[in-house]
């Protein structure tokens, strides 16, 4: 009990400093307070249950994430597993045929050492025979050094694909004197109405692989005179470049006849081709497409419109 | 008209329930348990009242309407704060949400005490004072079946500590009734000594609201006619205690008293009172009817002309009177009125002791009701009164 002064318990008495108020219904209050109270609780049960529910989605989600990074994990793998498919049935299909034709050679050559050897074990060697055999033998190893160059020439267009290995010789370079040298000794590839315009600024330094540059603008190039521009216009291939605070762009463009939607996303897988029957192996953009992202750590996109002609635009980080 | 002379101390509050008064009241517990909202209702009442029969009948009544009803009636006379307690465990077990009291002051304080409590989830010790209850208890219905205590419009409660031996006054608006169904007929049954005990319960808290120094003129009007209505019907009850007009202006006059003292608060007959109930265990009524005169005795000074009023309303005549005369004319009249209601008793006859006299006068001096008496009063004038009652 607090205590209290008489005077204090007069003034309470007569109404003065009085702090307990009159009594209200209180079956009402209590009803409202147990309301607010239940409904306090159901709010509770009710967070708590979205809050499970939201854990279990939570859960599922990460779940599904996990799930998700595995199969394209998975995907990558077979992508990469389908890409050595293709590049190991590529690389056989190309060396099939010259080393099939250097074999068959060499058995014909074989078979008329043999015809010939008896022929001579017997004395029955004519001079004329003797010099058929001459004539065929020289052929045939014609033949065959041919196809085992050719095969030869294979191995190191597909050593050069892995470009891992390459030592290279990095070094500041001027890219329009470059790409202009490149252009200029590529000329002699050019028809009559074929034209190749260089619109880089004389400024840009790069610091890479020259060699590098070289393959690539080689490989552009060549794929836009032999397949890219047809006979029938003028063709034009222009090569720009710019570069900002951190990159330097590449912008490459011929006014052919451009390429197939379908075959837009293909273009840089290895033995794509769509002129294997005129001597396209399908490595040169391949090529390119290893060398711009693996060596030079850019990017390359290739635009496109039939009839119109075909973009390649080069971002390189820049080094300098 | 200057206003200066009055002071916020001059301020005076009246607070009353609604309360129907009249034969038949009664009747209308369900209504009002309706109109209060009520639906589990505790039943607080005791063994003495159930004898009577009128809780039956009030059950009955509230059954019929719907109400579940939870009787809780293990109290005593002087109703114990553990009685409070085990109260608040019936309410809150029954899950009730409201309170009907049946009975005297013992019930009615009990239920008083019980709804506090469980309002506030606190001890009953703890509200002992004036305004010491924060917030308001549960419904509560009274139904009086004595006519004296008046608890049914009061703000007090009082409530015997076990351990300390006395009664502990708990005063506060929150104790006050919601109703009060005050039907005479249910004090028909009471017994003679309780009939007498209760109205001079009555007259004491008639005579120390009037002469409070917290007094106004309402509960002065209320404590003189209560006071004039007791002179004139306690000997005719006394006389003839079936005659149901004598116990109807016995109970009005209960309710002018009670109203008047709950707004004027009381005195030193009540801590002293108070104090000795606590000790002793004795009806209160009793012990208010021991120390009246003598308190009037020493009080009458510090308000005489509050105490010829008295004199007037008990039909002495005043005239040119001194106040020394009123005050002993007054004296011998308390005694005389006391004898002819055969209630003029002392405390030596229930065992007190003048040893015990330090502790009483220690723990009444410390009682609310002394604040209002209407004359400054120390321990050791307490402890002389208490002598001269022995």
């Amino acid at each position: 009990m607090n205590y209290q002064s008489n005077d204090e318990i007069r003034d309470k008495i007569i109404g003065l400093g009085e702090s307990s108020i009159t009594k209200s219904y209180y079956p009402q209050l209590k009803k409202r307070i147990n309301e607010i109270e239940e409904l306090n609780k159901t709010l509770e049960e009710k967070v708590e249950e979205r809050t499970k529910e939201l854990n279990k989605k939570n859960l599922a989600l990460e779940k599904t994430i996990e799930e998700l990074n595995k199969t394209q994990k998975t995907l990558i793998q077979s992508e990469k597993m389908a890409a050595l498919g293709t590049l190991v049935s590529g690389i056989a299909h190309e060396m099939n045929t010259p080393l099939g034709i250097s074999l068959t050679g060499m058995t014909h050559f074989l078979d008329t050492v043999e015809t010939v050897n008896n022929l001579y074990a017997n004395d029955n060697l004519s001079q004329q025979e003797f010099e058929n055999f001459l004539k065929d033998s020289k052929e045939l190893a014609q033949t065959i050094s041919t196809n085992i160059r050719r095969a030869s020439t294979l191995i190191n267009d597909f050593k050069k694909i892995s470009v891992e290995h390459h030592s290279i010789e990095n070094r500041i370079f001027n890219l329009y004197e470059y790409i202009e040298n490149i252009t200029r000794a590529l000329s002699n590839n050019l028809k009559d109405n074929q034209t190749i315009s260089v619109e880089i600024p004389k400024n840009i330094k790069m610091y890479g692989s020259p060699s590098a540059c070289y393959q690539i603008a080689t490989n552009i190039i060549m794929n836009s005179l032999t397949h890219g521009l047809d006979d029938q216009n003028d063709g034009k291939v222009t090569i720009k470049a710019f570069e900002d605070k951190k990159n330097i762009v590449i912008i490459y463009e011929d006014n052919g006849i451009g390429i197939k939607k379908e075959n837009l996303s293909k273009i840089f897988e290895p033995f794509f081709t769509t002129n294997r029957n005129f001597g396209g192996n399908g490595l040169g953009l391949n090529l390119v497409y290893n060398i711009v992202t693996t060596q030079l750590d850019g990017t390359i996109i290739c635009e496109s419109e039939l009839n119109k002609g075909t973009k390649f635009i080069i971002t390189l980080p820049k080094i300098l | 008209m200057n206003t200066k002379n009055y002071t916020l101390s001059s301020l005076r509050k009246f607070v009353a329930p609604e309360y129907i008064y009249g034969f038949g009241s009664r009747n209308l517990v369900s209504r009002f348990a309706h109109n209060l909202s009520l639906s589990k209702i505790l039943l607080v009442t005791d063994s003495g009242v159930i004898k009577t029969g009128w809780v039956d009948e009030i059950i009955q009544q509230l059954l019929s309407e719907g109400f579940a009803v939870t009787v809780f009636d293990n109290i005593s006379p002087n109703p114990r704060d553990f009685e409070v307690m085990e109260g608040v465990r019936a309410f809150n077990n029954n899950q009730c949400d409201s309170i009907v009291a049946i009975g005297g002051g013992s019930a009615m304080d009990c239920a008083k005490g019980i709804g506090i409590c469980v309002a506030n989830d606190q001890h009953i010790l703890e509200f002992e004072g004036v305004d010491q209850v924060n917030i308001p208890a549960p419904p509560l219905i009274c139904l009086p079946t004595t006519a004296g205590t008046s608890a049914d419009v009061s703000q007090f409660c009082i409530i015997t500590d076990t351990t300390r031996h006395l009664k502990i006054a708990i005063v506060s608006k929150t104790t006050i009734p919601d109703v009060a169904l005050i039907d005479p007929e249910m004090t028909m049954t009471m017994p003679l000594n309780l009939t007498v005990e209760t109205g001079l319960d009555a007259l004491t808290h008639a005579i120390e609201a009037y002469v409070s120094n917290a007094s106004s003129p309402m509960t002065d009007l209320n404590a003189i006619e209560a006071i004039k209505l007791i002179y004139k019907y306690m000997p005719k009850v006394y006389e003839n205690p079936e005659n149901i007009e004598y116990r109807h202006q016995m109970m009005l006059a209960s309710l002018y008293s009670g109203l008047a003292f709950s707004n004027a608060s009381l005195g030193a007959v009540h801590s002293m009172a108070h104090s000795m109930g606590g000790l002793k265990d004795l009806p209160h009524g009793l012990c208010n009817s021991i120390l009246l005169d003598k308190v009037i005795d020493f009080n009458f000074n510090a308000s005489s002309h509050k105490f010829k009023n008295i004199a007037e309303a008990f039909g002495l005549k005043t005239g040119a009177l001194t106040s020394q005369y009123i005050k002993t004319d007054l004296g011998k009249f308390m005694k005389d009125f006391k004898a002819s209601l055969n209630i003029d008793k002392r405390f030596g006859e229930f065992g007190l002791k003048e040893n015990e006299i330090e502790q009483l006068s220690n723990n009444a001096i410390k009682d609310a009701c002394t604040a209002t008496n209407p004359k400054k009063i120390s321990v050791d004038d307490i402890k002389r009164i208490y002598e001269l009652s022995i």
